[in-house]
This record gives C-alpha cells, structure tokens and sequence, in this order.
C-alpha cells in the first residue's frame, strides 16, 4: 500500500508538479483524509479495481487477491462527510456482499413505472429534512384521528 | 535488606491473596474452590525473586503491551464500516418496506394477516374500499421502536407486500421519526424496490 | 340459556301426533309456496317440527345437565354466535311440547345409542349424539336442500355414504361419521367445491369466520389437481346493503330459500345448471326486503358480505358486545362488533323469544349513524344566536336558572323515541320535583291513558303471535313497523295457513293478507259484525288483533280503540289461555315511558302547546316547528344534532344507546338493557348522570348517585323494568272493567305511521348506509 500510495503521488508530482498535485490532492479530498484515518484507509488505497459509480458519484472497488475476505470491496465517498446510508439500493447489495451483480447487471430489476431517488438518512439534519408521519403535527396532510363527526350548528 | 523487601512483598502478596479470597466470596463462588494461601505460598527463594522481579519492572504491563504493538503491525481484521460493510443475507430483515406491483398499484391488499401475526403488534391497519371497488388499506402503519424485527409479517404476506428490506441504516434522533406510516413504508418501498426485487428472485427457490 | 318463561303456554296441536297433520300439509299457503313447494317444503316442516318435538323429550330425559349439553352440542367448527347457538335453539322453541315416549326411536351414532324424536334427519341425530357434521347448505330454519353434500356419513348397510342432512333418521340405524369411508367423501366434496371457489381468502370479508374456510382446514388439500381456469360469475347488484362476491357462490341455496322462505321475497333465484349454476335475481332488481341484509349471515361462505362495513374490519379484531337493538320497539338482541372507538358491524344475537336470529336492516346498518353529525360538548345559544360551545357547569347553570324562572304549569318535557328507562325516570322525577307534570314520550301521543297495561303491549308475545290462525291489522303497516313481527306472523300465514286481514294503509307484507279497506267504517262493521271478516275472526280458534301504535296520532283514537276491543270482545281474543290484543309500539322508548308513568300527569294535562315556555327534549326530534313556541326555553339533551338540536337554547350532549347500560322495553314488556360498546364521544355524559347534575343546580337534588340507585327508583316505580331480560306479561282486566267511550268513528283514513322505514330516528337520519337505502328502496 505504502508502495502504490509513493508510485500515485510521485505520478502525480511528476504530471501536474508539486503545486499542481498538491492542489488536485486538495480538491480530491486526499488532503482531508490525512485528518481521518477511516477515510485515510480507503482513501489512499489505490491498488482496488473501480467496478461503478453510482448516480451520486461514490465509487465502488474491489480487490479480489491479496486482501482480507470481508474486506475486498469498498466504497470510496463522493461526500466529505461521508454517510453510510447514501449507497443507493443498486449497489447497496453489492456492497454487503448480498449480491454479485453490479448496479449494471440489476438494471432490469429496477422499477420503470414509480419509484423515488435515493436519499441518504437525513435525521437530525433539520425538520424539514426528515419525513413526518401522518400523525405529526408538521405534516401537511395531518390526519384526523377523531373517529366521529361532530354536529356543526349550521344556519 | 532483601529479606525485608520479600518479607514485605509476601505481606503485600498475603493480602492480595485475602482480597482475592474476598472477591470470590462476593461473587458466591464455592469456598474450596478458592486456593489456599498455604497452597500458594512460594516454596523456595528463587521463585519469591522471580515474583518480586516480574512486579518490581511491570514486566506483565510490558508484555500486554507488546501484545497491542504486535497487533497494531498486523494485519486489520476490522472491517472499515462506512466504507467497507458487513455481509448481509438475502433474507436479512432491515426496514420494512411496502411493494408496489409492476404497474405502480400497490400489492397491499389489506388481509391483516400482517397485524393479526405481528408478536409485537406493532401494526396498526384499517382498510376500506377504494373508488374502483378494490380493497385497500387507508392506514398502515408500523411502530418500528416496537417491531422485533422477526419477519412474521412478510411470511405472513400472501401477496409480497410487506417485506422486510436489507436496509439497516434507519436511526433516528427523535422517536417520531420511527413511527411509519403508509406513506413512508411505500415509499420505502419505491426507494429499495431493486434490491429487494434482486433478495426475492434468488430467495425465490427456497421460500 | 334456560328456555324462557311465557305467560300462555298454548296447547298447541303440533304437539301430538294424532293432529299434527297440519304442519305436515302439503298445500301452499302462500304466494312464496310455489318456490319451495313439493317434498322439499313439507319435508323440512316436518323436520322442523320433530326438532322442537325432540327438544321436550330432552328436557324429560336430560333433566338437570342441560346447561353443559348444551354447550357441547353447540361447540363445532363453525363460528359466529348465530350459528353457535343452534342448538340452543331448537330446545328454546320446544320447551313448550310435551315428550312423549312411544313418538321416539333409538339410533346409534359412532356406537353411541341416542334417543331421537321420530321425524328427525340423520344429522340432527348426529348433533343430539354430540357429533358435529359439517354442512354448508343445511340450515335449522331453512328448508332442506340436500345439494352440498358435505355432511356425508355413513349408514350401516348402506352402500353409498348418505347425505345426512336430508336423510330421515329411521329407528335402529347405526351412524358412522369417523370411518375412513366418510373422510374421503368429504375430501372429494370439498375438492370439488373448491374447484371453482377463488382463492382470494385475504380479500373475502367472511375470512376468519368462513364456513369453507373452517372446513377446508379439515377436509381440503393443500394442493389442487385442477389445472383449468376458475369459472368466473359477474356480480349482482342486491342495493346498497348486501355486497355480492358471485364467484366466491358454492350453490348452496340459502339466500335463495331465505328470501323466499323467511324474507317472502321471490327476487332469488337459482339460474342455470352444472358449471354454470348461478344464484341472481331473475331480472335485475334488487332485493326489497327490510330482513335482507340476514343472508350475510347464513351465507357459509363470502358470496353474500354486507356492502357497508365491507372490507373494514376482520373478524378476529372484533370485540363484540351484546346488546339491545333500539331501532324499533320489539328490541332485538344484537351483538356490537367495535374496533377501539368505532362500531363496525351490529350482529344479531340469538333470542327464541325475540328475533330468532335476525334483526332488521335498519338495525344492523343504520349503525353508520352513530358516528355522524354527534353532539359532543355542551352549547348554549348566545345573544347574537349563535350556539357557542361551553363547560359542563355553565351550561347546565343556565338550564337550572331558566327552568326555576318558568311557573311550572309552563314547563313540559318529552322523551325521545331512544330514551333509556333509567334517563326517563331521573327526567320524570326531576320534572315532578320542579313542579311540573307535563311529559310524554314521543310516539306515545300526548294523552295517553298508562293505566291499563295489557292495552299498549303485544299481549301475545312476540314468539306467540306465530301461533295465531286469525289476525286483524288495524292501522298499522307491520312489514315497516315491526319487520320481526311481521315475520311471525308471516309463519302464521305459511305454518297454519292464518288469515290476515288488513284495515289500514294498503301495503305489501310479503304474505297473502286481505286488505279489507283503510277507513274506520270497515273497522266499525267489523265491530258490528256484518263484515265476513268479523266471522273469520270469531271461528278461529286463536284470533288476534294487532293494532299499530300510529292510531294513536288519530283524533279519534278512543272510538277506534272501542272499535277494537268491541271486536276482541266479539272474537273472544282475550281468554284465560290466549290473549291476542296486540298494540304494536313504534320506539324502544315507548313501553317503558308508560311503565314509568311518563305520561301528562291527571293534574296536567298537555293542554295549549303554546304556553309552553319551557321544554325539556330528552333527544325527542319529531317536533314540528308549530310544537315549540317561539319565546319558549328549549333544552335539548341527546346525542345527534339533529331536526330539534336546531332550534335548541341549550344543548346537553348524551349518549346513543352503544355506549351506555340501559334499560329498554320492547313491545311485547319484554325488559331488556344495552351495554356499553364503544365509549362515548368527546364530552358527552350520560343522560341520567345530566339529569341528576342539573337536579342539584336546579336545587331539587335527586336522591340517587349511582346507576343502581335509579334502577332502585325504578323497581319502586314499575318492578318490571328491573328484571332483566324478563318478560312480564299484563294482565288482561275483565271485559266489564273496561271504560265506556262514547267517541264517535271519523271516516279520515289511517295514515301511515311511518314514511321511510329507513330512517326514523336521529341515528338511522344520520346514517349514510340508511339514505342510500332508501334512495334504493324507496316505496314504490
């Protein structure tokens, strides 16, 4: 690892110069993973193959030889702050090692008629973030749990 | 001089050895089963070095630490888990979620077989008929703080309707947020559609 | 559920072999006769009489263990109270009979030797041995079909396994049902009834307490040889009331023999045969009948479901409650199925006396109504006219301040038609406290004379009416007033071929009656004698007249009344043994408001309406405007904001009879209380618990605190309303005893006392379910 992480970032130097790479390493967020180990992890392990990208850019390796079983595919982050529940549900199952088959290969199985985008879990985020059931006062259809209908004194 | 420290270490030892005894004795185990402090006295005087030289340089702090540095050059086991992830069983029962047909119809066709199984009764339905005739539910809805999460529902389920999706990633900060309603369930339905599709059609054989 | 006691036990003739030929005659008796006439017919009559015959023996030989039998010969595989209590039934209707040994025979039934009564089919045997035989199209008060075929047995010596339903039991038979032989009959019946029926048990609404569902459990497979398609069958439209599923239909004929039959509605019908058998309506109709929505009931499997409650509620969901039905005065014993607040279904429940074990459809629908339009906090109209909600102690305040403003010959208070016996005593007494003696019920007429006892009640009792074989209607339309009545006495009609004669509006009651004119001179020549009818009456050997409660509203109520018992004095109606007078009341409230005496007191007449400056509506909405004057102080107490809410200065929010414990009377003096289903709805109290509150502000406190503290008033008052669930018979006075009238006969005809038997009162007005039927069903 070390090795691949001295042959990326010299590859680099010598494309873009030291100026140049330290700036792309900056927008690519290898400079932030250098704060957090987790992120560092995936980060700066460059010797996976890229088997997708999803719709919100996270992409998904894999690295079948030399490397723990359990832990030969990863997601690497679109987000900075990355959130577990932002895999969508195509590669969601990849991911857990549910499944073989790529976002590519479960196309067919993915709904034409209805269904919404993904959305990562946003609880805490702020109210009108978070789905209120039918129940909660900030629902716009609030439902009516009186199981009666009162007489209104009409004229 | 070295007789008096031994001497010392062997009281320190003694009440060790006491407080030990008393330790056991707090947690009820047998009193035989507890050793001795005749058993354990030492016998000779280089095993009272040995002991004396093992407390005096912290050698077992030393050799638990040695077992943590040996560990941190090793290999990790640790799964990195927001960018790594635990395998998962097609038949892992996360959120719950309501089908819709090919069409866009929603399965659910209001039985209550769901409600009636639920051990938890966590399920909450009433149903009426819709305009065209059809029977459907207008509330549905599940306490998920009290679901056990045991999957009767969707085996009770005559027409898929309510499944238990491989979604585990659903914590809330506020209890609210977990009481789902109709609305929420279809939606996450629509949302996990492929997936649980994928989880039913291998699943398919064995069920 | 001991059989309960009647006043006239009638020696009747079915109860002996030698002149019993009656029940087994062979002629139609009426117009629905065609449908069910031939072996079939008088078959099941037969059959039916030899149940009832048996069920006296039984109690001869099975004295003292009877409660335990009977639960063990009701409990089966099929569920629902209706259907559970079968049994209890036929021992219920029998209880008059007398045994008598050398009408019984001896058969074996899985080696178990039973004593039956002769005339008894193979399964009753089974069912007196404690055997349950499933069955889809036998029905104890059906005629016999024979065509499910699922209650096979086998007969020793017999080749062919039997259908036991339709196979009289003959002395010595030796029955099997647990013999491999059977099992596998059945097997096949059931594979070849579940051929064609869906599989759509998560949708049917019978689900959970289906016939077929229950015995497929036992019988069916878990896989199917059948490879072709399903036969489909479009639905039919029955009215808003009854939901067809035609699909689901296994043929087995007991809607159709129930309209027929019970109903006396000839709309049913078998169509084709084979494959393409199909219960309709021969041409598309409805189903006009006020029994219809019973076929729900007796249908085993979800072809018949009711269209309003469809698809609400499951019925292992349920909490059910057994209650009173106050729709109408005969009070039929229902069962409240409630789902936490609501109500969401009403079931009848079995009485013998009563309803037998069906209940009108504006009693098992209008329930809808309960959950509409409701009162539920106090209003008190403002100075600008407007109502404007307020607590409990500001409005009753007003009520006491403005009630103690008013002389008390200026005060009157009615009780409405679903007034419970326990808020018409607290209203009484607080009235009578107040000063004021001026109170009616609604229906009653403002007039009305209490005193005699036997004249406001169905003297014959209700179950007794069937055993009349001459009946004289006066002013009443009994088919809308009293649809179980009018089911008796439908039975009269087919069993004893009873005459029927009608003076009155012109109406169909779905069995042969002449209509013998609708103006009091009839009714007067009667009385004379000259009319042919007034012979009929007087050679029948249990003459009965039945007098609508709607005469009461006539001026000349008195003379029709001498009218009346002129006739029953002529006929010999009421004798030691058989009293026939019958008044037919038209509101659960109103027997017992004249138990209690809630009647203008002799002090007070009703008088002039318009001095009337303070009015104590106790729910009553048949009001006209001109009832009420216009600076008059009206308080309204009830549940629905209905016609009188309106006009109302105070409204004091009370309870339907669902959600409360309370005593109601039904026509025939039969005592009977409701129990609280459902709670009651946002602030409403109940209405006794109103009455004693105000009687405190009004500084008249009543002197009971509890519920049994009124009841205990009452059992002072009238002791019959405190014994539940009894019937307490009047006594007839002697003919000399009666008052002399002198009123004179007004030629005006009898109006109708009811324009819509669909909705008569503020639940049924308020009933989605009810409007639609009577758009529906409007008379034609």
């Amino acid at each position: 690892m070390a090795l691949s992480l001295a042959r990326a970032a010299f590859n680099a130097i010598r494309e873009k110069g030291v100026g140049g790479a330290l700036r792309s390493a900056k927008e690519q967020g290898y400079l932030a993973a250098l704060l957090d180990g987790n992120l560092a992890n995936e980060k700066f392990r460059f010797d996976g193959q890229l088997i997708g990208t999803d719709d919100f850019g996270n992409e998904y390796y894999e690295k079948t030889t030399g490397v723990q079983h359990g832990r030969h595919r990863w997601v690497v982050y679109k987000d900075r702050t990355y959130n577990a529940s932002s895999i969508p549900p195509e590669w969601h199952g990849w991911l857990h090692h549910i499944t073989d088959r790529t976002a590519e290969q479960l196309e067919g199985l993915k709904p034409r008629r209805y269904g919404i985008e993904h959305t990562r879990n946003r609880t805490g985020e702020g109210e009108q973030y978070i789905y209120h059931a039918k129940g909660h006062a900030l629902n716009p259809n609030k439902r009516d749990w009186k199981r009666y209908q009162e007489w209104i004194p009409a004229e | 001089m070295l007789r008096l420290a031994s001497r010392r270490l062997l009281q320190a030892e003694s009440t060790g050895f006491r407080w030990v005894a008393a330790n056991r004795d707090f947690h009820s185990t047998p009193a035989s089963a507890a050793p001795t402090p005749e058993a354990r006295e030492p016998k000779d005087w280089s095993t009272v070095l040995d002991k004396s030289m093992n407390t005096l340089f912290l050698a077992e702090l030393f050799r638990g630490m040695n077992l943590a540095l040996k560990h941190f050059f090793d290999k990790k086991v640790t799964i990195n888990y927001p960018f790594e992830k635990g395998p998962l069983s097609p038949r892992f029962r996360g959120e719950h979620a309501l089908r819709r047909y090919a069409t866009g119809e929603e399965r659910c066709i209001a039985c209550k077989l769901c409600e009636a199984v639920c051990p938890a009764q966590a399920i909450t339905i009433e149903a009426e008929a819709r305009e065209d005739g059809s029977r459907r539910t207008t509330r549905y809805d599940i306490d998920m703080t009290k679901c056990i999460y045991c999957g009767f529902c969707q085996e009770a389920c005559p027409v898929d309707a309510i499944v238990e999706g491989p979604n585990f990633e659903f914590v809330t900060e506020t209890h609210e947020e977990l009481l789902y309603d109709k609305e929420k369930l279809l939606q996450n339905g629509d949302r996990w559609e492929t997936e649980i599709a994928e989880n039913l059609r291998t699943e398919g054989l064995y069920r | 559920m001991a059989p309960r006691c009647r006043r006239y036990p009638l020696p009747l003739p079915r109860s002996s072999t030698g002149s019993g030929s009656r029940r087994f005659s062979f002629s139609p008796v009426d117009s629905s006769s065609a449908a069910e006439s031939g072996v079939a017919g008088s078959t099941s009559r037969a059959l039916h009489s030899g149940v009832a015959w048996y069920a006296g023996i039984r109690g001869k030989f099975y004295e003292g263990k009877q409660s335990s039998d009977f639960y063990k010969w009701g409990s089966g595989l099929s569920l629902g109270g209706v259907r559970h209590a079968r049994v209890a039934s036929m021992a219920a209707v029998g209880a008059k009979f007398e045994a008598k040994p050398e009408d019984c025979i001896e058969v074996s039934v899985d080696g178990k030797d039973v004593t039956i009564a002769k005339g008894m089919t193979v399964l009753q045997a089974c069912e007196v041995a404690g055997v349950d035989i499933p069955r889809f199209c036998y029905h104890p008060r059906l005629s016999i079909a024979g065509n499910c075929r699922m209650c096979l047995v086998e007969v020793e010596k017999t080749p062919k396994p039997v259908a036991s339903c339709a196979m009289p039991a003959l002395p010595g038979m030796k029955i099997k049902t647990t013999t491999p032989l059977v099992k596998k009959a059945r097997e096949g019946v059931m594979e070849f009834l579940l051929i064609n029926h869906p599989l759509d048990c998560p949708i049917c609404d019978q689900g959970g307490e289906c016939d077929l569902q229950d015995q497929s459990m036992v019988y069916g497979s878990d896989r199917g040889r059948f490879i072709e398609a399903k036969r489909s069958v479009v639905d039919k439209n029955l009215g808003p009331l009854v939901k067809t599923v035609m699909t689901r239909c296994i043929q087995c004929t007991r809607c159709v023999r129930f309209a027929s039959e019970i109903a006396g509605v000839q709309d049913l019908g078998v169509l084709g045969r084979g494959g393409a058998e199909e219960i309709g309506t021969y041409v598309e109709r409805l189903m006009v009948s006020e029994l219809s929505g019973n076929v729900i009931d007796i249908c085993p499997v979800g072809a018949l479901t009711a269209k309003p409650s469809a698809f609400t509620a499951r019925s292992w969901e349920l909490k059910s409650t057994e209650s009173i039905d106050v729709s109408d005065a005969i009070g039929a014993n229902i069962r409240i199925d409630s789902r936490g607040p609501e109500v969401m279904r009403i079931l009848p429940r079995l009485n013998e006396e009563v309803n037998e074990e069906w209940i009108s459809d504006k009693a098992r629908f209008a329930y809808d109504g309960l959950k509409r339009q409701r009162l539920n906090e106090p209003l008190i109209r403002s100075a600008d006219g407007q109502l404007e909600p307020v607590s409990w102690a500001r409005a009753l305040k007003t009520v006491a301040e403005a009630a103690l403003k008013v002389n008390p010959d200026q005060m009157a208070a009615i009780a409405g038609k679903l007034s419970d016996a326990e808020a018409m005593m607290a209203l009484k007494d607080l009235m009578n406290r107040l000063g004021c003696e001026r109170l009616w019920v609604e229906g009653n007429g403002e007039d009305t004379v209490a005193d005699l006892r036997s004249n406001y009640l169905v003297n014959s009792t209700i179950a007794g009416l069937e055993n009349t074989d001459a009946c004289l209607l006066v002013g009443t339309e009994l088919r809308i007033e009293a649809p179980l009545l009018n089911h008796r006495l439908r039975k009269a009609v087919r069993n004893l071929r009873a005459k029927v004669g009608v003076v009155g509006p012109e109406t169909e009651l779905h069995f042969k009656a002449e209509h013998l004119g609708n103006n009091a001179e009839v009714l007067a020549s009667i009385a004379e004698g000259k009319h042919p009818f007034a012979q009929t009456l007087s050679k029948a050997k249990f003459p009965s007249i039945v007098v609508g409660s709607g005469v009461l509203q006539r001026s000349d109520k008195e003379a029709v009344l001498a009218a009346v018992q002129t006739i029953s004095q002529n006929a010999n109606v009421i004798r030691d043994d058989w009293n026939g007078y019958n008044f037919v009341l038209l509101n659960a409230a109103q027997a017992a408001g004249l138990d209690l005496g809630f009647v203008p007191g002799s002090r007070a007449t009703v008088g002039d309406k318009s001095s009337i400056k303070f009015l104590y509506l106790l729910g009553a909405d048949d009001l006209t405007p001109e009832d009420i004057p216009v600076d008059a102080f009206v308080v309204y107490q009830g549940h629905h904001g209905d016609r009188s809410a309106y006009r109302a200065d105070v409204i004091l929010p009370g309870v339907a009879y669902s959600e409360k414990e309370g005593t109601f009377e039904n026509t025939e003096g039969r005592t009977q209380q409701t129990s609280p289903a459902v709670p009651t709805v946002g602030d409403a109290r109940d209405d006794w618990k109103i009455i004693r509150a105000l009687s405190e502000l009004a500084g008249v406190k009543l002197p009971y605190d509890t519920l049994n503290g009124v009841r205990a008033r009452m059992l002072a008052v009238a002791p019959n309303l405190f014994r539940v669930d009894e019937l307490e018979p009047a006594t007839p006075l002697p003919k000399e005893s009666l008052p002399e009238v002198k009123a004179k006969l007004e030629s005006s005809p009898f109006k109708r006392a009811i324009e819509n038997f669909y909705m008569t009162d503020p639940i049924s007005r308020a009933s989605k379910t009810m409007a639609q039927s009577t758009a529906a069903f409007s008379r034609s």
